[in-house]
């Protein structure tokens, strides 16, 4: 099977010998941080090339005398003349495209537009930090999570959480990675709000389709979130100050142009701000991000990045007895801690570049207890340790190879119970059962333009996992084509197979301190999809729009459920809880979007239907998943009325969730014969749709004028600004004179306010 | 609650952020004023209903199909081998919300008086008869009681036109042939820890409820060890230990034996400990009921169904014999 591989792989490489290589990074200028997704196209041989997630670029055109135009979105363009006469290294440094208010004059097809309609990628997504930090979300707080919801084809769970279902998948089928570290657990206060301090995100892309081969680990998305790397040219101090959280970022060179560093932390301090006036509210949450990075020559780099974040709740109370002091203590404490070690390296021939990383992460919550002399304590946790190597090679502009291996160690230990005093004769103490599996996967694939209108990306990954007295494994193939009619559109077809070797041990649609992850076991088989996509891409260039229209069609298998009333607390055998089943997936997909100018934003559209089968749920029939919202439409639009306000606002529209309600009711002696009970009678599982909901969210951003070192910004705006309840839930209610039921909904309107500020030190 | 407190924290960061950006110096005195200490509790307090109440969306209606009210059906054998089956219809989720909003008038018209209830086992056909004047309960005195032997129920009510059926095997009895119960010292007070065990009916899969009340007896005398099914149909009873369980904790020897601990709070020292001997799908009913019951549960998770046995309508029918012992508590001391 691998000689087929490399067979099939190599037989790609075609017969075109560039004569010499142009290499380098694209920066951006006023800070030297590198962009990745920068395009570099070559207006004479048309063809292009974008930088990759580290800002590297190399291409080898035909010929050596060409123009290229360096283009990334909010900067200004880049147009020169290159003459090789060797192999030559370049750095482009664009200047931001900052308080320019008029619209752009196009001369010509604007390049990262031109690159929508060129890519093989589809069900691909990127979102700017500009975007982040002044979309409207709940309580003010910016929150990537939030704006990737209103991405076509991901549908939020319950309202403001930070739950995403995307394409008919589940929550635990997304693999969110920082720095390529997996963060497992991506909310704090039970998914209200993400994990990601945005003041510390430089870029972030969401994968949901037409997985390119070097990508894996679940089956419905990919969001790959990179950490800013800190400038390597100034100081920068940026914070806010918000309605629940503070934060504060500090960046800047160690050597200048050769390290750099940036460190970040948020916290909620609402806790400290009642614990004056005299009220408790024991809980907060913090996180913190550091990166470090450094230049070892203009072909080495080595990138060290951080992450932790806890929430913490601590009720704690003593109360004067007779007979002294008696104490009683509630909590948890919960988070995440990712840590990665990354080095570039450019290889002689300029051609090849490649990426060791060494990752660590953990995730673990501890819940405890005290009670006079007792005490208890419940810890579970999964930590993983994992070296990845990429390599990417890029053979032409119109050639490009990616190799490499992918290797981590998860280890397990759910429901370690520690207990001390009386309560230790009631409940046992458990060092908890450690699961040790390993996982890994090889991967290649090519892309290449086959002709001026084709242009396909072919992979093939071989995962595997190794587990207890079991070993799976199997290929994930991978195909995307893009058929090019012209410069202004072209329709795309793209297959993958997706495998997954762990799932989230939590039944409930929020998220609950007692959540962990489980690996597959002798039991469990791997879940799996399939998921075949087209497309058709538009762009309008002189109104710098874009649109895409997707449809797709997946399925999945060996998807887990859990036993209706599963209890997942203090159960060391998750296995007797779980079903396996099956599910699918269909939708069609718009995109409209506008990312420069003075207005900018997106509409999308999504029309979808999921639905599951468990042999031994809803009497074996199939049934519509809960999140299977069947319409979502929403409209994101930023507008800068001049250098000083801007505003923005979100309106967005879903179907209703699914829900099971109660119907009917029996009364029946219980079976100790001391009461009689109240059996509820449920419809079919998730048989009615509740209400569908629309909300408006607002935000004015108010600066200062003129240019300042020091900048400043009000952020005033409100959530569900006409207060209409989003259902997540029915209920049957008393009016007064009858019962009936309705639909509750969680949040109402909610004003916001904030301050971020800015201080650059040149 | 945390929500509660979100929106709490929102609205006072929000006033406190209202006074800085206006700098009035009149709002900022107002403000200082009402954040005395004296005050600020009960401001903060008010200013929190105050924000519940205007912030908190309105319901919304919703259309939801109620279900067809149905037979639903329960049983078990008494002593004297006679078999209860107890009748009544199910009702709309709009009904009652919970327990004790079901009245007595609601009660009796929900219970079926006037039911064909017929019961087939080994060739023979009984027809059960209401025990008096109470409402929905028929019962028959076994005439074969043979372990295992199948059991079919066929209910005709008159008033609705309905048939319902169901079929049950009947459980062989289990006696509890070693027991203690003894009382734990402990700042839990009130523990007892109670230890038993039985023989488990070998060569096939057995399931289980046992039930632990708090015996208070209906005259003076208490009796140690002794079996008393009659003891167990008192409404005297308080039960303080349910517990479903298999027998593949049994030993080779198809013994099961069990440690459990309760609280225990009796005017008297002694327990009534009863073991029943159930039906897988039963077994799975009253698993159902305790998944449902469980209040994280009841919040966070899917709804459960319970199973049920009963073609054409709800509930389960079930031959099982309970057996019960009355067991002193002793004192570990």
């Amino acid at each position: 099977m691998k000689k087929l591989l490399l067979i099939g792989l190599f037989l790609f490489v075609g017969n075109v010998q560039a004569q010499f290589t142009l290499s380098g990074h694209v920066y951006d200028k006023s800070d030297g941080e590198s962009l990745p997704g920068a395009t570099l196209y070559l207006p004479e041989i048309k063809s292009g090339t974008a930088t990759n997630s580290y800002g590297f670029y190399s291409v080898s055109p035909s010929t050596n005398r060409f123009r290229v135009q360096v283009s990334y979105l909010g900067y200004q363009t880049i147009d020169t003349l290159i003459i090789l006469s060797e192999n030559k290294t370049v750095n482009f440094f664009l200047f931001e495209d900052v308080g320019q208010l008029e619209e752009i004059e196009v001369t010509a097809t604007p390049i990262e537009l031109q690159e929508q309609v060129n890519s093989t990628r589809m069900g691909t997504i990127k979102l700017q930090p500009r975007e982040i930090s002044s979309i409207p979300t709940l309580g003010g707080e910016s929150d990537l999570i939030k704006v990737a919801q209103l991405l076509p084809g991901v549908t939020s769970g319950n309202e403001g959480t930070t739950g995403m279902f995307v394409r008919g998948g589940t929550d635990d089928q997304n693999l969110v990675i920082l720095d390529d570290a997996v963060v497992y657990n991506i909310g704090h206060l039970f998914g209200f709000f993400s994990v990601f301090n945005s003041d510390a995100i430089k870029n972030v892309e969401l994968v949901k389709g037409a997985f390119p081969a070097d990508v894996g680990g679940r089956l419905s998305s990919v969001m790959d979130v990179r950490m800013n790397e800190g400038s390597s040219q100034r100081y920068n101090v940026r914070g806010g100050i918000g309605l629940l959280t503070s934060r504060l970022t500090i960046d800047g060179p160690i050597i200048p142009e050769k390290m750099s560093f940036m460190v970040a932390a948020r916290r909620t301090y609402i806790d400290k701000v009642l614990q004056t006036v005299g009220i408790p509210l024991p809980y907060y949450f913090y996180d913190y991000n550091a990166k470090l990075n450094y230049k070892i020559s203009e072909n080495d780099r080595i990138y060290v990045s951080t992450y932790f974040g806890d929430d913490v709740l601590a009720f704690d109370e003593t109360t004067q007895t007779n007979e002294g002091s008696e104490d009683l203590g509630f909590g948890f404490n919960l988070g995440n801690f990712t840590s990665t070690i990354r080095w570039n390296h450019i290889y002689k021939n300029k051609k090849t570049f490649s990426n060791i990383t060494l990752h660590q992460t953990r995730f673990k919550y501890d819940i405890a207890g005290n009670f006079i002399n007792n005490d208890i304590l419940i810890r579970s946790q999964i930590q993983d340790v994992g070296l990845t190597g990429d390599w990417e090679y890029f053979e032409s502009p119109d050639n490009k190879f990616v190799f490499g291996a992918q290797a981590v160690s998860h280890f397990f230990r759910p429901n370690v119970i520690s207990t001390s005093g009386e309560i230790g004769d009631f409940i046992e103490n458990r060092k908890g059962q450690l699961i040790q599996n390993l996982e890994g996967a090889f991967y290649g694939g090519n892309e290449r333009d086959l002709s001026d209108q084709l242009k396909i990306n072919i992979g093939l990954r071989y995962s595997y996992t190794i587990t207890k007295n079991k070993v799976y494994s199997g290929t994930e193939p991978r195909i995307a084509a893009r058929y090019k009619f012209n410069d202004r559109h072209s329709v795309k077809a793209s297959y993958s197979l997706m495998r997954q070797y762990m799932h989230r041990v939590s039944s409930s649609s929020i998220a609950l301190p007692t959540d962990l992850w489980y690996p597959v076991t002798e039991s469990i088989r791997p879940l799996y999809s399939h998921q075949i996509s087209t497309g058709y891409t538009r762009i309008f260039p002189d109104e710098q729009v874009s649109l895409t229209v997707e449809t797709y069609y997946k399925s999945l298998e060996n998807l887990i459920e859990y036993r209706e009333g599963a209890s997942l607390i203090l159960n060391d055998n998750f296995e007797n809880e779980l079903l396996a089943g099956a599910g699918e997936s269909f939708g069609l997909e718009l995109l409209v979007r506008k990312n420069s100018g003075r207005f900018s934003g997106w509409a999308s559209y999504s029309i979808s239907k999921t639905s599951r089968l468990f042999d031994e749920l809803n009497r074996g029939q199939i049934y519509p998943a809960k999140y299977d919202r069947r319409h979502v439409a929403n409209i994101v639009s930023l507008f800068e009325f001049n250098d000083r306000v801007s505003f923005s606002a979100v309106w967005t529209y879903q179907s209703g969730a699914n829900f099971t309600p109660l119907t009917g009711q029996y009364l029946m002696p219980n079976s100790s014969l001391t009461a009689v009970e109240l059996i509820p009678i449920y419809d079919d599982r998730n048989g009615t749709t509740l209400g569908a909901s629309h909300r408006l969210d607002i935000n004015f951003i108010l600066k200062p004028r003129g240019k300042r070192r020091f900048g400043g910004e009000w952020h005033i705006g409100a959530y569900n600004f006409y207060n209409r309840a989003a259902p997540f839930r029915v209920d049957v209610h008393n009016n007064g004179t009858a019962y009936e039921y309705v639909q509750q909904g969680l949040f109402g309107f909610i004003p916001s306010i904030a301050y971020n500020f800015n201080f650059s030190s040149k | 609650m945390m929500i509660l407190s979100y929106i709490f924290s929102t609205i006072t960061e929000f006033v406190y952020r209202i006074s800085e950006i206006a700098s009035l110096r009149s709002q900022m005195s107002l403000f200082q004023e009402i954040a005395s200490p004296a005050k600020t509790s009960s401001f903060l307090l008010a200013l929190l209903m105050l924000t519940i109440t205007a912030c908190l969306p309105q319901n919304l209606p919703i259309s939801v199909q109620p279900d067809d009210s149905k037979v639903a059906v329960a049983s078990l054998v008494g002593p004297e081998e006679i078999m209860l089956v107890s009748l009544s219809k199910s009702f709309s989720a709009l009904s009652a919300e919970d327990i004790n909003d079901i009245s007595e008038d609601f009660a009796q018209r929900l219970l079926l008086d006037r039911a064909l209830v017929t019961l087939n086992y080994q060739g023979i056909t009984d027809t059960l008869e209401t025990i008096g004047d109470i409402k929905g309960l028929y019962a028959t005195q076994l005439k074969i009681f043979d372990d295992y032997q199948l059991m079919e129920l066929a209910v005709f009510d008159s008033t609705t036109s309905t048939r319902v059926s169901s079929a049950s095997v009947l459980q062989p009895p289990v006696e509890i042939d070693s027991i203690a119960i003894t009382r734990v010292d402990s700042v839990f007070s009130s523990i007892i820890e109670v230890e038993m065990a039985f023989d488990d009916p070998p060569n096939i899969d057995n399931y289980y409820v046992l039930h632990i009340y708090q015996f208070t007896p209906p005259d003076t005398t208490s009796r140690d060890s002794t079996t008393s099914n009659g003891l167990f149909f008192q409404n005297n009873n308080f039960l303080i230990f349910e517990r479903i369980f298999t027998d593949r904790g049994a030993d080779e020897d198809d013994r099961i034996r069990r440690k459990d601990f309760m609280s225990f709070s009796s005017p008297v020292d002694s327990a009534l400990v009863v073991l029943t001997n159930i039906e897988e799908g039963y077994y799975n009913f009253l698993e159902a009921r305790g998944r449902a019951g469980n209040f994280i549960s009841s919040l966070a998770n899917e709804p459960v169904n319970h199973p049920t046995n009963i073609n054409n309508g709800v509930g389960y029918f079930s031959a099982h014999q309970p057996r019960a012992k009355l067991v002193i508590v002793k004192d570990e001391n």
